[in-house]
């Protein structure tokens, strides 16, 4: 079945004729013959009736009379070529006549017709007449009957195998139409030759030849289309390759292509160099000068045949270059920096000096982060450049941050900051009135780490304010219960961070520890932000809270913006009380901020206390509060710690 | 003594023929009497007469003939119940029930004119023993030749307005 459904069109018609028409053939021949051979033996099976219909009156009549001879009354059947044998008998089996022709040898099928004998006047069966009738005719007749088919057969083949053959050639057409479509190809023009083409395949090559032309004038569109895009593609990649390679503003290849070009060659000394405050710049002139700026500084370090890339905002790298030494790469940097320091350029119509601080990693495997390190150390030991020294251990120190950077954010998951507070004593009264809350990370073993040890790193991570929170919420909880004032430490960070204060702020309603919370910030912070500061001390202060300078007295503190701020407490800085007995000048200062507390009406409390010689030396000084290792270790006040 | 044999052989050879010959005639006539398709219009009784017809004083014959008849058919010939019965020339034509007539061997031809004639004008068949009688105007007689042969008169046929099976004349042998 599957053959004939992907034969071929011209196979599958001659199929369907030759089925259709054997179908009808062969229906036609079997009713044919049936008939034919009925109406044959009918025929002869009539004759034969005809002839006992002459015969069986008078034989009738003949046996009714008891005339035994009837030879001679049916001498003109017997007598007949067709008529094989004669049998007359009466109902009791008395045979009366008994005729058989002698020289029948024939091997035709004969024909028996046995008809009854009737009295002639009441039409009761007295006998019964055998008519033997050679079928001879009737063969003859199917003879030619089955010649005749025979032929008809052989006629309906031969034209069904022209009418094959005419069909192929009716459908030749297709197949080369199918040829020559089949190795169509949108730029190839093809013509279609068909001898001997119908109408219909006429046509179908019209519309083949309207198609391909359509189909030549699309492709030449899309060829078109195709070269446009190809070009709009390759600019695009261009553009892309750029963008991603290079910088916009300056065109310089980025840090993305010096990463690559480190990795292609092996040179692996790399300088970073950063504009000294060039966020100042930007602010006091602008983005747009700042941008203009950094591009003017693109063109002059290109100029000084460095091959600069621009790997970020104000930072430009420089690889060394093949052929040169470490020490020629030395060299041009320093050369780069003198003539930067010299070198003026134009924002504004006004002259800007430029300064630049550079870090250089030689031969390094990890070249840019060695470098940024080195930027770092120089930008902090304000030098002018340094090459990064991996004996200093710095990289490791990154290591170590980071990693305590892992363990404070696994601590405040697992609620691990933990708080101790560290009683602040009366001088007059020699009794604890306040705490100081001091936070710590609890490690898993039960040991504790110091602040300095990682709050640092907090505030680098932006982890500090989750920290500070936590101590907020911790140590207004543990006051909530009980009546002494405690203080909390708060960077100038945490004042400016909204969420903070609105959680501290929120905290403090809910505990209702407001109006015994003193908040302890430092002198320098609140000096640089003052602004920021002095409004969350109002906010604060609103709800009840006290404000302490902390670490007062080592700064450049300006007595007029403590005024401002409208502390309630100094907090004498401990390097200034741990040598009050020794050092002078230290008891002079101390003296004065005392004075100057006493005048303005607030506290002071003093750190360090490490010995009754101290805290009788800070009493007869007349300050307010004493804390330290003397009158109060911290300790943990809540329970579950305890 | 030889010529009382021969006469005494030629007798039996003559009597095996009559024999033969009637005895054929007691065999089929009343069937050729049943091939009338007016028989039953020719009788009021249920019983149809065939008349054995004799003259002079052959009633003896005639009786014979009869009791043959009567005796070889029972009776009844097809539906048909029969009685042969002997009757003399003079009886018969006074008779109006007679549906068939058969007239034995050796009448005289006056006798077989005048019975021929009352046939015809009664369409009451008559058969004979002699075909020879047919030239008296007989309808009908057996002849015993190659073949049996029934002789139909054609003239009194016609004449008589006789009503037959037509089968009959398909085998009867009419002659003029």
């Amino acid at each position: 079945m599957n053959r004939f459904i992907n034969a071929r069109l011209s196979t599958k018609l001659f199929m369907t004729l030759v089925l259709v028409t054997l179908i009808i053939f062969i229906t036609i021949t079997l009713a044919t013959f049936s008939i034919v051979r009925d109406l044959t033996l009918t025929s002869q099976k009539e004759k034969a009736s005809l002839l006992i219909d002459t015969v069986s009156p008078a034989v009738s009549l003949s046996l009714f009379l008891g005339i035994n001879d009837l030879g001679n009354k049916l001498s003109a059947i017997t007598q007949r070529n067709e008529v094989i044998a004669l049998k007359i008998s009466d109902l009791k089996g008395n045979i009366y006549l008994n005729y058989r022709q002698h020289d029948f040898t024939s091997s035709y099928q004969a024909i028996n017709i046995t008809a009854d004998l009737m009295e002639p006047s009441t039409l009761k069966p007295i006998g019964s007449i055998t008519l033997t009738y050679s079928g001879e005719e009737f063969t003859k007749t199917m003879d030619r009957f089955y010649t005749l088919y025979g032929w008809i057969t052989i006629s309906i083949f031969s034209i069904l195998w022209l009418m094959m053959l005419w069909i192929n050639r009716l459908l030749l057409p297709i197949t080369l139409i199918a040829h020559k479509v089949r190795n169509f190809k949108p730029g190839k023009k093809i013509t279609f030759d068909i001898p001997y083409a119908q109408r219909e395949f006429t046509q179908i090559i019209h519309s083949f030849e309207t198609m391909q032309e359509s189909v030549i004038q699309y492709s030449d569109e899309i060829e078109a289309i195709n070269k446009n895009l190809e070009m709009k593609i390759t600019e695009q990649t261009h553009r892309a390759t750029q963008h991603l390679y290079y910088d916009n503003l300056t065109s310089l290849p980025n840090r993305i292509k010096l990463q690559e070009d480190l990795l292609e060659k092996a040179i692996n000394t790399v300088a970073i160099l950063n504009i000294d405050d060039f966020k100042e710049i930007n602010d006091f002139f602008g983005i747009d000068a700042g941008d203009w700026l950094l591009t003017q500084i693109a063109h002059w370090l290109s100029e000084m045949k460095l091959k600069p890339y621009r790997i970020g905002g104000d930072e430009f790298a420089f690889r060394l270059k093949e052929g040169n030494s470490h020490i020629e790469f030395q060299h041009d940097i320093e050369m780069l920096l003198s003539l930067l320091s010299e070198k003026l350029f134009m924002i504004a119509e006004e002259t800007v000096h430029v300064r630049a601080t550079v870090g250089i990693a030689v031969e390094s495997d990890k070249p840019l982060i060695h470098a940024d390190v080195a930027l770092n150390k120089a930008r902090s030991a304000k030098l002018p450049y340094s090459i990064y020294d991996q004996s200093e251990g710095i990289e490791q120190q990154y290591q170590a941050n980071i990693a305590m950077s892992a363990q404070i954010r696994q601590a405040l998951v697992e609620h691990r900051i933990v708080c101790q507070y560290q009683p602040i004593v009366s001088c007059a009264a020699g009794k604890i009135e306040k705490f100081e809350t001091l936070v710590r990370i609890q490690n898993e073993d039960g040991s504790l780490i110091a602040p300095y040890d990682f709050l640092p790193i907090a505030q680098k991570t932006k982890l500090y304010h989750h920290i500070t929170q936590e101590v907020v919420y911790q140590a207004c909880h543990l006051f909530a219960a009980r009546d002494e004032q405690f203080s909390i430490n708060l960077s100038s960070s945490d004042m400016l961070d909204v969420r903070t204060v609105t959680t501290i702020e929120n905290i403090l309603r809910q505990t209702g520890t407001a109006n015994r919370v003193i908040f302890e910030i430092l002198e320098s912070e609140g000096i640089e932000n003052f602004d920021e500061v002095a409004s969350f001390i109002t906010r604060m202060k609103e709800l009840g809270a006290k404000f302490a300078i902390d670490d007062f007295g080592t700064g450049y503190s300006n007595f007029e913006n403590i005024l401002k701020l409208n502390v309630d407490i100094l907090k004498i800085d401990g390097t200034l009380i741990k040598s009050i007995n020794e050092n002078p000048r230290n008891r002079i200062v101390v003296e004065a901020i005392v004075d100057f507390a006493h005048r303005i009406g607030i506290d002071t409390v003093a750190e360090f206390v490490a010995s009754e010689e101290i805290l009788q030396n800070i009493t007869d000084l007349g300050i307010t509060y004493a804390q330290g290792f003397h009158t109060g270790k911290p300790l943990f006040l809540n329970p579950k710690l305890m | 003594m030889r010529v009382l044999f021969l006469l005494m052989v030629g007798f039996f050879v003559a009597l095996a023929d009559d024999t033969f010959i009637l005895n054929a005639h007691i065999r089929m006539l009343p069937k050729i009497m049943a091939l009338d398709t007016r028989l039953t219009l020719k009788t009021d009784s249920s019983k149809v007469i065939f008349a054995v017809v004799y003259d002079s004083n052959r009633k003896s014959d005639a009786q014979f003939i009869a009791d043959e008849i009567n005796k070889f058919h029972n009776g009844k010939v097809s539906n048909i119940h029969f009685t042969a019965v002997p009757f003399s020339l003079n009886e018969i034509i006074e008779r109006k029930d007679i549906a068939f007539v058969y007239v034995i061997q050796r009448c005289n031809s006056k006798s077989l004119k005048k019975i021929a004639a009352w046939g015809i004008s009664n369409s009451i068949p008559t058969f004979s023993y002699d075909v020879a009688d047919l030239d008296s105007g007989i309808l009908g007689s057996i002849a015993i030749e190659r073949s049996t042969i029934i002789y139909i008169n054609k003239k009194s046929l016609k004449e008589g307005k006789f009503h037959f099976d037509e089968t009959l004349y398909q085998i009867a042998r009419l002659i003029e």
